[in-house]
């Protein structure tokens, strides 16, 4: 990957929290952790779309907490345009979330009840002191005729109490799309939407990437909506990526095991379609007793000896297609 | 064995919302019937009608509910617990909210059992044993408690609540949406398996038309507190009717397709405490013609399926 195109790079990021136990576990048992996140990296280019796919525990929204800087890592690196942001505090933090917003799952909990809609968009704008008064005003009704919310004055006075689910997540993106960041973080942005407006949501964020270039960490546990969306994927499992490559090889070559296992539980619009379906045992682990080996391994149908005691490195199988999997070791 | 007659639901309030308007539906024998909308379509208010559990503010105003012959639309709420249960139950999408945390789950099936059968607590305990261990929970979690599980093993216990009474139907509102999608296809197979081996029918209400086509025998498409379409799955997919549904399946993304277009539906649901006059669905139609704006449509049947929809009426 060329330097110049890279965005963001995450190099060993790992994320442990502590459990809280009662006094005499604290004194007589060792420390506990929650490990969310346990040794993860990846890049992504600019205007590159990168989705981390994952089902609950996975750790995927504990990553994109990380790298918006929300939560401090136990240990790792974040390099975001050029710059370790890893600690950095204060003033450059202020600076670098005008570069890098969020689009949350809920855009019923992610918009302030009592604030206009108007005043919700503005307010990135003053706080980073872009613009202000009339001239910000203005670039927020350019805003909302982009997303959609036109006439852009009504919209602009309303509050959000008086918008649909579809119309908030678009108020969200507005706000998350007006300092012309270089990297969102999309966490779950149409899990809540309707079906028959999904669309429409991922196509404004498309729009959005072709016109001012950004870069999206698109994070879902829908693998067909990341197929749709996406240049890249990473599959996660239980705090670790277990496969990385571009949409294609992941859709059509898939390596790990778990990949194949969750293409294959996805529903498909076709009546009592018997596909192959590689059904895997119980469901993920707790992340706090994750099995030794590779942490899969006991839901694994393709389990060897190996697996139960060594985990396996995530290494390049074919060009930009990354698995950790003894299968291919 | 179920049939729904023209059920129309109002919410009082402020306003009053238009939740379900004269929607007729029929579940036979161990059939899996999928109900599939999206927010606001009515698909859970049908659902909680069934079972009379409306919140004190929604009222039938119309229509009948029947229960092999039984109407149990006026039916007073003691002898619906009778019927609850025993002839209909519910799953619901978050078990957590109708677990008892401080009960283990075999003793909770247990009482369930006790409560409304006249059994031995040792046989009850027998027999919610056997419950567990059809829904795939070994018996060594007996003493478990709902804590101590995952959301899917929950929902398997949800499940053999439901089952405890050997009830006919099992009205199941989203009960895979909080679950991920290896636990969902899970459920699923269960779902087919009590089919088969208890010959107990559900109600699969859903957002989600996917999983509908895969599992259901036969889907009902909602929309706006409209039942609009109603047959054989394969239909649905194959040759939809409404325009509405030729709709939301473009706007489903399709893992095996390759460079697939997905469309979506403009505009917004319809708000049912002020719906648009005619088709609820014409503003966002794309097949609208001058008789939707003014005139609702009628009901019509073509070869066996059910629409309503201009472009069949007369």
């Amino acid at each position: 990957m060329g330097g110049d195109l890279l965005l963001l790079s995450v190099y060993d990021i790992v994320k442990y929290f502590p459990v809280a136990r009662s006094f005499i576990e604290r004194l007589f048992g060792e420390k506990r952790y929650v490990r969310a996140v346990d040794g993860i990296s990846f890049e992504v280019e600019k205007a590159e779309i990168f989705s981390l796919v994952g089902e609950s525990g996975s750790g995927k929204t504990t990553t994109g907490k990380l790298i918006l800087r929300l939560i401090e890592p136990t240990s790792g690196r974040i390099v975001f345009d050029g710059v370790d942001i890893t600690h950095i505090r204060g003033e450059k933090l202020r600076e670098m979330r005008k570069h890098m917003q969020v689009i949350y799952q809920d855009p019923y909990a992610s918009l302030n009840p009592r604030m206009r809609v108007g005043d919700a968009i503005k307010d990135p704008l003053e706080i980073h002191g872009i613009a202000k008064g009339e001239e910000a005003k203005e670039m927020v009704l350019d805003m909302l005729e982009k997303v959609g919310l036109t006439p852009a004055e009504d919209f602009y006075r309303a509050y959000p109490r008086s918008l649909s689910g579809g119309q908030r997540q678009r108020v969200a993106i507005a706000r998350a799309m007006i300092t012309k960041p270089k990297l969102v973080v999309a966490d779950e942005p149409v899990s809540m939407i309707d079906v028959s407006l999904r669309a429409s949501i991922l196509e404004l964020m498309l729009k959005f990437r072709d016109e001012i270039g950004l870069s999206y960490l698109f994070i879902t546990h829908d693998l067909a909506v990341a197929k749709y969306i996406s240049d890249r994927i990473a599959i996660m499992y239980l705090g670790k990526i277990v496969e990385i490559g571009g949409k294609k090889e992941i859709f059509s070559n898939p390596l790990h095991p778990y990949t194949k296992a969750l293409m294959s539980a996805i529903p498909v619009p076709v009546p009592g379609r018997k596909r192959e379906r590689i059904k895997l045992p119980g469901e993920i682990p707790s992340p706090i007793d994750v099995p030794p080996g590779c942490r899969f391994h006991p839901r694994c149908p393709s389990r060897m000896d190996v697996c139960r005691e060594k985990e396996p490195a995530l290494l390049e199988v074919s060009k930009g297609h990354l698995v950790a999997c003894h299968l291919f070791t | 064995m179920l049939k729904v007659e023209d059920l129309t639901v109002h919410y009082m309030g402020r306003k009053i919302v238009r939740a379900l308007e004269g929607v007729s539906i029929e579940i036979k024998k161990g059939e899996i019937m999928g109900v599939v909308g999206e927010s606001g379509s009515g698909k859970t208010t049908l659902g909680l009608s069934i079972l009379k559990l409306l919140p004190p503010n929604g009222r039938i105003v119309g229509g009948r509910i029947y229960l092999d012959d039984l109407d149990i639309t006026g039916m007073s709420e003691e002898k619906m617990r009778e019927i609850r249960g025993r002839q209909i139950s519910m799953v619901f999408q978050d078990p957590m909210t109708s677990l008892d945390p401080l009960m283990s789950i075999g003793d909770q099936i247990t009482e369930t059992i006790v409560t409304h059968e006249k059994v031995s607590k040792s046989e009850a305990e027998k027999k919610a044993l056997s419950l567990l261990e059809a829904v795939g929970i070994s018996g060594d979690r007996f003493k478990d408690f709902p804590h101590q599980l995952s959301g899917g093993m929950r929902q398997r216990v949800m499940i053999a609540m439901a089952l405890s009474l050997n009830p006919k139907l099992i009205v199941a509102d989203e009960p895979t949406t909080a679950l991920d999608v290896i636990v969902q296809d899970q459920i699923m197979d269960l779902f087919r398996n009590l089919r088969e081996r208890f010959g107990v029918a559900f109600m699969l209400i859903s957002h989600d038309l996917s999983l509908e086509l895969e599992v259901a025998d036969r889907i009902a498409v909602m929309y706006g507190g409209w039942l609009v379409e109603l047959s054989e799955s394969s239909r649905i997919a194959e040759d939809p009717l409404s325009p509405y549904t030729k709709e939301l399946l473009a706007a489903i993304p399709n893992i095996e397709l390759e460079d697939q277009k997905l469309r979506f539906i403009p505009g917004n649901p319809p708000d049912l405490s002020n719906p648009p006059p005619g088709c609820r669905f014409h503003p966002r139609c794309p097949n609208r013609m001058d008789v939707c704006r003014e005139k609702e449509p009628p009901v019509s049947n073509i070869e066996g399926r059910m629409v309503r929809c201009w472009l069949y009426g007369r």
